[in-house]
């Protein structure tokens, strides 16, 4: 789910990394995303094999423009959710190394479910 | 209460204080309750203690300050609300150097993991929980003398 979610986000035009793989003396662009995937857990089970996965990641968003981070946050969320992401709230403030940028984050999670009628074990 | 403040508390033991009450009455049983809180409680402060150690950090720990170790929180305060109780617990966010970077990362920083365990997932907690609940009906199974 990692490809679909950075997929999505890439829309917006600006790089989408994983949280934490900036080098230290790495510049930021001027708007980013970063992700990072907290948990997949089994959906439910059947005859002892899982029927999905519930994936759960953190989406962080940065920008020298304050303004960009909260409007860009909340297009985000509405894109994600659109496509099936499921989030709650608005998000909340992320801190960022560099004090000429500000962050905003939020948890996005997404149930990938098998709607097989019969499951079958490999 | 700030984000990522974790809590420990009694909620859904309702009907076990009840019974705990009824065995030994209330003053001990707000004992026993408070004594299980700040034992398990102490459990996560050590957990985060550990889990704050440069050694176990991302980047080297440099994103650690000396005040992060001191904005864990110790021997907290039991607070009853009715027949409920709660401890505060982990981190005191409103500290400076509380490790709130250690748990959401930076783009520079990965999220530290053993934090991310503690303060994202629901698991961590919901053991815990699970201890209070335990050390409490053991106390009942003992007032029963069973």
């Amino acid at each position: 789910m990692r490809d679909e979610i950075t997929t999505l986000l890439e829309s917006f035009g600006y790089p989408v990394r994983l949280q934490g793989s900036f080098a230290p003396s790495e510049a930021y662009p001027d708007n980013f995303f970063t992700v990072w995937n907290n948990t997949s857990t089994d959906w439910s089970h059947y005859d002892n094999a899982p029927t999905g996965t519930v994936w759960d990641f953190t989406v962080y968003f940065y920008s020298n423009d304050p303004s960009n981070v909260i409007t860009k946050t909340e297009a985000a969320i509405a894109l994600l959710r659109q496509n099936g992401w499921i989030i709650s709230g608005k998000g909340y403030d992320a801190a960022a190394d560099d004090p000429n940028f500000t962050g905003r984050a939020f948890e996005a999670i997404f149930a990938e479910i098998d709607t097989s009628p019969i499951i079958r074990r490999t | 209460m700030a984000k990522n403040q974790m809590t420990l508390d009694t909620s859904g033991l309702e009907e076990a204080l009840s019974r705990l009450v009824a065995n030994v009455g209330i003053e001990r049983a707000q004992e026993s309750v408070e004594k299980h809180l700040q034992e398990v409680g102490k459990k996560i402060s050590e957990d985060t203690i550990e889990a704050v150690q440069k050694s176990n950090l991302p980047a080297s720990g440099r994103y650690s300050t000396g005040d992060t170790e001191e904005a864990v929180i110790r021997n907290p305060k039991v607070t009853w609300d009715g027949g409920s109780a709660w401890i505060p617990c982990g981190f005191d966010f409103e500290k400076p150097g509380a490790g709130g970077w250690l748990i959401s990362g930076t783009p520079k920083m990965r999220p530290d993991a053993q934090l991310r365990r503690m303060y994202k997932s629901k698991k961590y907690m919901a053991d815990r929980q699970n201890e209070l609940a335990e050390a409490i009906w053991a106390d009942i199974l003992e007032s029963e003398g069973l």
